[in-house]
């Protein structure tokens, strides 16, 4: 379990985080909800260790960690392959397997026939995808996805999620999800942390009701759950 | 093919040909112009017609290739002793950011100095022979520095944090990210550069009298008052100097087929009527078998 104790953050004079405390569960999808301009990414870079805390401590900080950034970051001057490999090779160097590993990556989202394409000649959501196996392909324990469909239109968002589902059901990961989409937490996340504005703090972790990938998002209990964190986020 | 045509910049291509063939014109009709009207007894500026004969009998000689390749080897060799100090200290100041505010003012002055004042000093502290390679050394120097310069602050600074969280190790780093980044700018300076480098060469050729070398040869030639040949020899070095640069645009394009998706398209249209003909001559050799 990743825990923040009494965490506090700093950029000039704008505080970021007086003292938050919170749980990221092992295994476990946790979703995280704050207004824009909370705090949320410095959160994230925090647990991938490129951000220390001004004070406080993080508690069982992940070696290794995938990223999905809020822009996809692939290098222009390298084929989806390549981006692929760029990340991937130094954690397999038998070239047969990973070569497999990519494979398998580029026709589990779609891109088998755009391994040779350079991200200039991709769509939006073809980038976005390539970003996404680009972190699920990394064989680390804990991933950070930081409102990475945001960009996306809804038909292609809702094909990456079930895809980003598919890959946890087979693979337990940690993983700390920041979104807007309250319907995109509910079908991908274990529980919510809802979180109020600058300095961040955590008001509230819900355990999402029923079965991740069974749920209904619009039955009788989820429309209560919903309501429930609207009225919870409209009052802090 | 259709793709190749649509995409691969066919038509773009034919129209870079007409302008170009539509410049030579131009230049060449001017270039008539001139040699008509300016001191035509004396012939200064010697015909067109006239300067391309004298190049045919200048490339008769065997002086030609001796000159032609001492400029150029000597452009060359002055090119890389500049080039390669120039991306050390461009790397280095990207490191430590002190060191650009220290180069500074030297670039400033390599800059601003005047090349003809910098030959004379020059000849006064070593002599004529190092002339061409230390006056190109110093022209070029700050060109490709500043460039190389630039080229690695404008490296993306979000694809190094993601090389970082996943964990990809420095070496990796440079030649993943670094290199691919910076290569439009090494080609462009080394393009600018070269071009620069050969006509400094050149014009400390004249004053360091180098034997075999072009300089020396057009030097030679305004002494006999021989301005045909002269002219001809601005005309070879003219030649020379767009062949490489020409050179460098090709090497530069195949090797950044991201930026010259074209040049993809090209490749994969090559390859598959390469399959193409292979697969024709097997069907041809196999007939030729089952006849006999």
């Amino acid at each position: 379990m990743i825990v923040f104790e009494s965490v506090c953050k700093s950029f000039g004079a704008t505080v970021v985080f007086d003292g938050l405390n919170d749980a990221f569960e092992k295994g476990k999808v946790s979703c995280l909800l704050a207004p824009s301009g909370s705090g949320k990414t410095t959160l994230l870079n925090m647990v991938a260790g490129t951000l220390k805390p001004d004070g406080g401590t993080i508690k069982n900080l992940p070696e290794a960690v995938s990223y999905v950034f809020q822009e996809e970051r692939l290098i222009p001057q390298k084929t989806a392959y390549k981006n692929l490999e760029f990340v991937l090779k130094p954690k397999y160097p038998d070239a047969k397997k990973l070569g497999a590993i990519i494979a398998s990556h580029l026709e589990a989202a779609g891109l088998k026939d755009a391994a040779d394409m350079y991200p200039n000649e991709m769509s939006g959501g073809m980038r976005q995808r390539l970003s996404l196996i680009r972190a699920l392909a990394n064989p680390a324990e804990t991933l950070l996805m930081d409102e990475p469909f945001n960009a996306l239109d809804m038909t292609l968002r809702a094909g990456i999620t079930d895809m980003f589902l598919k890959y946890l059901a087979t693979y337990k990961k940690t993983v700390l999800f920041v979104t807007h989409d309250l319907d995109e937490a509910i079908s991908a996340g274990d529980n919510i942390h809802i979180y109020t504005s600058k300095p961040m703090r955590l008001i509230i972790k819900l355990e999402i009701p029923g079965t991740k990938g069974e749920r209904k998002l619009y039955d009788g209990a989820m429309t209560k759950f919903k309501k429930e964190i609207y009225r919870l986020t409209a009052e802090k | 093919m259709t793709k190749f045509f649509k995409d691969g910049g066919f038509k773009g291509r034919i129209i870079k040909v007409i302008c170009f063939l539509l410049a030579l014109t131009v230049i060449i009709c001017i270039w008539q112009y001139l040699s008509e009207h300016f001191y035509p007894r004396i012939g200064v500026i010697p015909s067109p017609l006239k300067t391309l004969a004298t190049v045919r009998s200048e490339m008769a000689k065997d002086s030609f290739f001796k000159a032609v390749f001492g400029t150029l080897s000597r452009s060359i060799i002055s090119f890389v002793y500049a080039f390669v100090p120039a991306f050390i200290l461009a790397a280095l100041s990207h490191i430590f950011k002190p060191l650009k505010q220290f180069f500074n003012p030297f670039i400033a002055i390599c800059r601003a100095m005047p090349t003809i004042a910098l030959i004379f000093i020059i000849i006064l502290i070593v002599g004529t022979e190092k002339l061409p390679l230390l006056i190109a050394l110093l022209v070029v120097f700050p060109l490709v520095y500043e460039n190389i310069y630039a080229a690695f602050e404008n490296v993306d600074k979000s694809l190094l944090a993601m090389a970082n969280v996943f964990k990809v190790g420095r070496l990796r780093q440079i030649t993943g990210i670094y290199l691919p980044a910076i290569l439009p700018y090494i080609f462009s300076s080394v393009i600018a550069g070269f071009g620069l480098n050969i006509k400094v060469v050149i014009a400390a050729e004249v004053m360091g009298l180098p034997s075999m070398s072009i300089g020396y040869l057009i030097l030679v030639a305004n002494q006999r008052m021989d301005f045909t040949i002269s002219f001809a020899w601005l005309a070879i070095a003219v030649v020379l100097s767009y062949l490489c640069e020409t050179v460098l645009k090709i090497i530069s394009r195949f090797s950044m087929p991201y930026i010259y998706p074209d040049r993809k398209i090209l490749k994969t249209y090559c390859k598959k009527a390469f399959h193409k003909v292979k697969g024709l001559v097997g069907a041809i050799k196999a007939k030729g078998g089952t006849g006999r």
